[in-house]
C-alpha cells in the first residue's frame, strides 16, 4: 500500500514538474520567444558601470554645449604663449624619459651582461665589467660622444679658418707685389711715349715753324694755304702714328707682363696652398686621433673574447631584448607626446574660432569613454543573447526575438536571461 | 479514493507532457533570417551607392546655386521638391534594378523554403532559417530570376510602420516636437550650470540631474502614446491571431501588416 503510494507521489511529482514548466508548443507560444533587451541590459551586473560612463560622456557633451565668449587679444595671446610654453615642456619631458629610459637600460644592461657572464664562470670578467670606470648611461655617452665630436668640428672649422686667413694674406701680398711691378713698367713706358713725342716734336719745329709763318701770309691763294695746311697736318700725323705705334707696342708688351705675373701669383698660391693643406691634415688627423683616443677610453667595459657559443648566443639574446624594451620605451614616449601635441593643437584651432566641439583633453576623454563604452555595452549585449540562445536551446524554442513592438503570444524569456546573467554573471 | 484522485492527476499531467505539444499546435518553423548587411556589401550596392553618393553631391551644389537666385520662399520650396524628385527618380533608376532583383531571390528563397515572413537576422538571436548565403548566391547569379506567383503564406508575425505611426499621427508629432524643444532648452540651462561647476562629481551630478529632467519629461509626454500606441497593437494583433509584432523596418520579406489597423485604432 505504501509503495502504491510512493509511486503515485513519484508520477504525480514529475507531472506537476512538467506542468509548471514551460510549454514551447502551446498555441499561444509556438516555439517562439522574445527578450526585452533594455530590462536585460538594465539588470545586467555590469549595467552600474555602463551608466556611469553615459553620465560622463553625457557631462562632457553639456561642457562642450557651453557657448564661448569671445576671447580679448590679450587672453588669446596669454593662451597662446600658454599653449607653446607647453609643448614646450612636453618636448622636454620627452627628452628627459628618453633620457631616463636610456639609464634605465644602460644599467639593465650592465646586470643581465655581468649575470650571463658569471653563469659561464666568468666571475673575473663579470666583476671587471661591472666595476669599470664607464659612463653611467647611455645618454651620458651620447653627451660625451657629441661634444667630442662637437670640439672636433669646432676644431677643424678653426684650422681650415686659419687656412683660408694665411692663405687670403698671402693672396693679397702676392697681388700688391704685382700691381706695384705693373705699375713701375707702366709709368716706365708713359715716361718713354712723352720723351718720343717730346722728341718729335723738337725735330719738327723748324719746319712747323716755316710752314706756320708762310700761312700767315695773306697774299696766299687758296690752293697755296691748302698744300700748306696739309703739310703741317703730315708732320702731326707723322709725330702721333710714332708715339701711337709706341704706346701699341707697349700696351701688349703690358698685357704680357700681366698675364706673367698672374701666372707667377698663380704657382706661388697653388704652392702655398699644397704645404698649407698637408698641414692642415697632419694636424687634422693628429686630433681626430687624440678625441678617438678619448672616446675609446669613454666606451665602457669590454666584453672578452673567445665566450663559449651558448654566453655569446645569451648575451645576443639580451642585446635583442634590451633593444626591443628601447623600442618599446621609446614608441611610449612618443605617443605620450603626440598626444598631447594632438590636444595642443585642437586647442589652438578652438582658440582660432575653429568649431571642433569638446576639444583637446576632453575630446580625448570623450573618445576614450565612448570606445569603452562601445566595448561593455558590446560584452553585455553578447552575454543576453548567449543566455538567450542557451535556454532557448535548453527549453526547445524555434526562435527567440529581441525587443518586438508587441507580444501577444509567444514566450518573455527575459526573466530567464536576467537569471541566467545573475547566476552565472555571463 | 484519495489514490486514485492522486493518481488521475499525475497521470493527466505526465501524459500532457508527452502528447500535449504535438497535439496542440506546430511550432513556428516558416520563420527566415537574412544578414541584410551581406546584402548592402555586395559589389554591385557599393558601386550603386558610391554612384548615387556622387550624384548627390552634385545635386546639392545645383541646388545651392539655384537657391541663391530664389526670390521668396514659394521658389526656394520648388526647388526643394523639384531636386528631391530628381533624387528620387535617380535612386530608383540605379537601385531600383538591384532591389528589384533581391526582392525576387528573397521570393524565390522563401518559397522553396516554405517561409512566411524573412526578418533581419540582428533581431533574432536564436532559430530562425538563415537563408543569407541562399539569397546572395542568387542575387549575384547570372541567370534571370523567375517571380514567384504565389504569395507568402499567413504568417503569425506582424509588423508595423512605426515611421507612418510616429509622423502621421498629430499627437505623436506634437509631443515628439513638444519634447524636442524642451531638451533644447534644458540643455542651455544644464549647460551654464555646468559651466559654473568645478569639479568632476558635480560635473557627472549636472549631467545625471539633466538625464533624469529628460527622462521626466519623456514619460510624461511620450510614455503615454508610446503605450497606447503598444496596446492598441497588441489588440490588433491578437485579433488577427498574431504571436509577435516588429517594425517594419526589420522585416525583409513576407510577414503581416497591420499598420494601418492600429492607426485606425489610435484616430478613434
Amino acid at each position: 500500500m505504501a509503495s502504491i503510494t510512493r509511486f503515485l507521489a513519484g508520477v504525480l511529482l514529475v507531472g506537476v514538474v512538467a506542468c509548471s514548466h514551460v510549454d514551447v508548443s502551446s498555441p499561444n507560444i509556438r516555439g517562439i520567444a522574445y527578450v526585452n533587451t533594455n530590462k536585460a541590459m538594465k539588470a545586467h551586473p555590469l549595467y552600474p558601470q555602463l551608466q556611469d560612463l553615459n553620465a560622463a560622456i553625457a557631462a562632457i557633451d553639456l561642457s562642450a554645449a557651453v557657448p564661448m565668449v569671445p576671447k580679448s587679444p590679450e587672453e588669446m595671446k596669454a593662451d597662446v604663449a600658454s599653449i607653446k610654453a607647453q609643448l614646450a615642456q612636453a618636448e622636454k619631458q620627452s627628452t628627459d624619459a628618453i633620457g631616463a629610459l636610456q639609464n634605465s637600460l644602460a644599467q639593465d644592461e650592465r646586470t643581465e651582461v655581468a649575470a650571463a657572464l658569471r653563469s659561464a664562470g666568468l666571475n673575473a670578467a663579470a666583476q671587471a665589467y661591472e666595476s669599470a670606470p664607464v659612463i653611467s648611461s647611455a645618454a651620458q655617452a651620447q653627451a660625451i660622444e657629441k661634444s667630442a665630436a662637437s670640439d672636433l668640428q669646432s676644431y677643424q672649422q678653426s684650422v681650415f679658418a686659419q687656412g683660408r686667413a694665411t692663405m687670403g694674406a698671402l693672396e693679397k701680398r702676392l697681388h700688391e707685389q704685382a700691381q706695384g711691378r705693373f705699375q713701375t713698367r707702366a709709368a716706365q713706358y708713359a715716361r718713354e711715349e712723352s720723351d718720343l713725342s717730346l722728341r718729335l716734336s723738337q725735330q719738327d719745329a723748324n719746319q712747323r715753324l716755316a710752314l706756320q709763318t708762310k700761312l700767315n701770309n695773306l697774299a696766299l691763294n687758296d690752293a697755296q694755304r691748302k698744300k700748306l695746311t696739309s703739310q703741317l697736318k703730315a708732320i702731326d700725323q707723322n709725330e702721333k702714328s710714332q708715339v701711337d705705334a709706341m704706346r701699341a707696342r707697349h700696351q701688349k708688351e703690358l698685357q704680357a707682363y700681366q698675364n706673367q705675373l698672374q701666372a707667377g701669383i698663380m704657382k706661388q698660391i697653388r704652392a702655398q696652398a699644397t704645404q698649407l693643406q698637408a698641414q692642415t691634415q697632419t694636424q687634422l688627423q693628429a686630433r681626430q686621433k687624440q678625441v678617438s683616443q678619448q672616446l675609446a677610453a669613454l666606451a665602457g667595459p669590454q666584453i672578452p673574447k673567445n665566450l663559449p657559443s651558448a654566453t655569446k648566443v645569451q648575451l645576443e639574446q639580451i642585446a635583442s631584448d634590451l633593444q626591443q624594451r628601447y623600442q618599446t620605451g621609446l614608441a611610449k614616449i612618443s605617443d605620450r607626446f603626440n598626444e598631447t601635441r594632438s590636444d595642443l593643437n585642437a586647442e589652438y584651432a578652438a582658440l582660432n574660432g575653429v568649431d571642433v566641439g569638446a576639444v583637446g583633453a576632453a575630446k580625448k576623454q570623450r573618445d576614450k569613454l565612448s570606445k569603452e563604452r562601445a566595448e561593455l555595452y558590446k560584452k553585455i549585449d553578447t552575454q543576453i543573447a548567449a543566455a538567450a540562445q542557451r535556454i532557448a536551446k535548453r527549453d526547445g524554442f524555434s526562435v527567440v526575438l529581441l525587443d518586438p513592438i508587441a507580444h501577444p503570444g509567444g514566450y518573455d524569456l527575459t526573466g530567464d536571461v536576467i537569471s541566467s546573467l545573475k547566476s552565472t554573471g555571463t | 479514493m484519495k489514490h486514485r484522485i492522486l493518481a488521475i492527476v499525475a497521470l493527466l499531467c505526465a501524459v500532457g507532457v508527452f502528447i500535449a505539444p504535438s497535439a496542440i499546435a506546430d511550432d513556428l518553423t516558416d520563420v527566415g533570417t537574412i544578414a541584410q548587411s551581406s546584402i548592402a556589401s555586395l559589389p554591385a550596392f557599393v558601386s550603386a551607392n558610391q554612384k548615387l553618393s556622387t550624384i548627390a553631391s552634385q545635386m546639392q551644389q545645383q541646388e545651392a546655386a539655384q537657391m541663391k537666385g530664389a526670390k521668396n520662399d514659394a521658389q526656394r520650396q520648388q526647388i526643394q521638391l523639384d531636386f528631391s524628385q530628381r533624387f528620387n527618380d535617380k535612386q530608383n533608376e540605379i537601385l531600383g534594378p538591384l532591389l528589384q532583383r533581391v526582392q525576387l531571390a528573397l521570393a524565390a528563397v522563401s518559397a522553396k523554403r516554405k517561409l512566411s515572413v524573412v526578418l533581419d537576422r540582428h533581431i533574432v538571436v536564436y532559430g530562425g532559417q538563415d537563408i543569407t548565403t541562399d539569397v546572395l548566391n542568387l542575387v549575384t547569379g547570372t541567370q534571370a530570376i523567375p517571380p514567384v506567383t504565389a504569395t507568402p503564406a499567413p504568417s503569425s508575425v506582424g509588423y508595423v510602420d512605426q515611421g507612418v505611426l510616429d509622423n502621421g499621427l498629430p499627437k505623436v508629432k506634437a509631443a515628439n516636437d513638444a519634447f524636442a524643444k524642451y531638451a533644447q532648452q534644458q540643455r542651455a540651462i544644464f549647460a551654464a550650470k555646468m559651466q559654473k561647476a568645478t569639479t568632476n562629481a558635480e560635473k557627472q551630478q549636472i549631467s545625471v540631474d539633466f538625464n533624469k529632467v529628460l527622462s521626466d519629461e519623456q514619460n510624461k509626454l511620450l510614455k503615454p502614446l508610446v503605450s497606447k500606441v503598444r496596446a492598441i497593437t497588441a489588440t490588433v494583433a491578437q485579433k488577427k491571431h498574431l504571436l509577435v509584432v516588429v517594425d517594419k523596418g526589420d522585416v525583409v520579406f513576407g510577414g503581416t501588416d497591420i499598420t494601418q489597423e492600429v492607426r485606425n485604432g489610435l484616430n478613434h
